[in-house]
């Protein structure tokens, strides 16, 4: 006689090994029981109310324990848990990560200034291809600053 | 901020204007995404709106010319 479990298994041996296999988190899946006739005619009835530990004598499994998900549980309210707590994780990640978002504090340089180091930082990155983006966060300066003085630079013939 | 405003005075601002480029470098004081359209053309097309202060621009990859042109 065969069955399936579906609960949290925390332990089980099988037929012919020594080592008992053991994990907290081996969470709800299916584990295809064999067990003694008597018990194989009530496995619906053992999956839904015994907690515990289950020593049997079955062919497959030695031993067997496992714990049962709360009562009342069913399968499609865990997979709308398993759903909102995705979903929480999601939103967690993206606030972690707004959270986590670097300030970049800008300089108040005259657009003299700026126009010197934007020049130097070309010049000494001659082989390096850069954008606006690029030299904004490099020397920390407004971005309305650095396209304004790109310009004038491109307008000059010292970059292209 | 005003000042901020003027400081590239080739910027566009025109109402209806529009910019489309491959990468557009952006900033403004608030950034509200507006999450993520669905259909044929603009699939996975996130979308954001840029209010107070909004500047953008589209990237224009530069390099130092070592002999400049006149």
């Amino acid at each position: 006689m065969a069955g399936v479990a579906q609960g949290k298994v925390l332990q089980f041996r099988r037929t012919g090994e020594d080592e008992t296999t053991t994990g907290e988190n081996v969470a709800f899946i299916p584990i295809p029981i064999r067990l003694s006739q008597g018990m194989a005619q009530t496995f619906s009835l053992v999956y839904r109310t015994y907690e515990g530990t289950i020593t049997t004598e079955a062919p497959q499994f030695q031993v067997f324990s496992y714990s049962l998900p709360p009562a009342g549980v069913q399968e499609k309210e865990l997979s709308e848990l398993r759903e909102r707590v995705r979903t929480l994780e999601e939103h967690l990640a993206t606030i972690e990560k707004e959270r986590d978002s670097k300030v970049v504090v800008l300089r108040p340089i005259s657009r003299e200034d700026a126009k010197t180091e934007i020049l130097r930082l070309f010049q000494e990155n001659h082989a390096e291809i850069l954008d606006y983006g690029i030299i904004a966060e490099r020397l920390q300066l407004d971005l309305q600053i650095v396209v304004d003085v790109c310009n004038e630079l491109e307008q000059e013939g010292l970059i292209g | 901020m005003a000042e901020a405003l003027s400081i590239d005075k080739n910027a566009a601002t025109v109402e209806g204007s529009a910019i489309r480029g491959e990468k557009i470098y952006a900033q403004a004081r608030k950034i509200i995404p507006k999450g993520v359209t669905t259909g044929s053309s603009t699939h996975n097309i996130q979308r954001c709106d840029l209010e107070a202060n909004a500047y953008a621009v589209i990237a224009k990859p530069l390099r130092f010319l070592s002999s400049p042109k006149k």
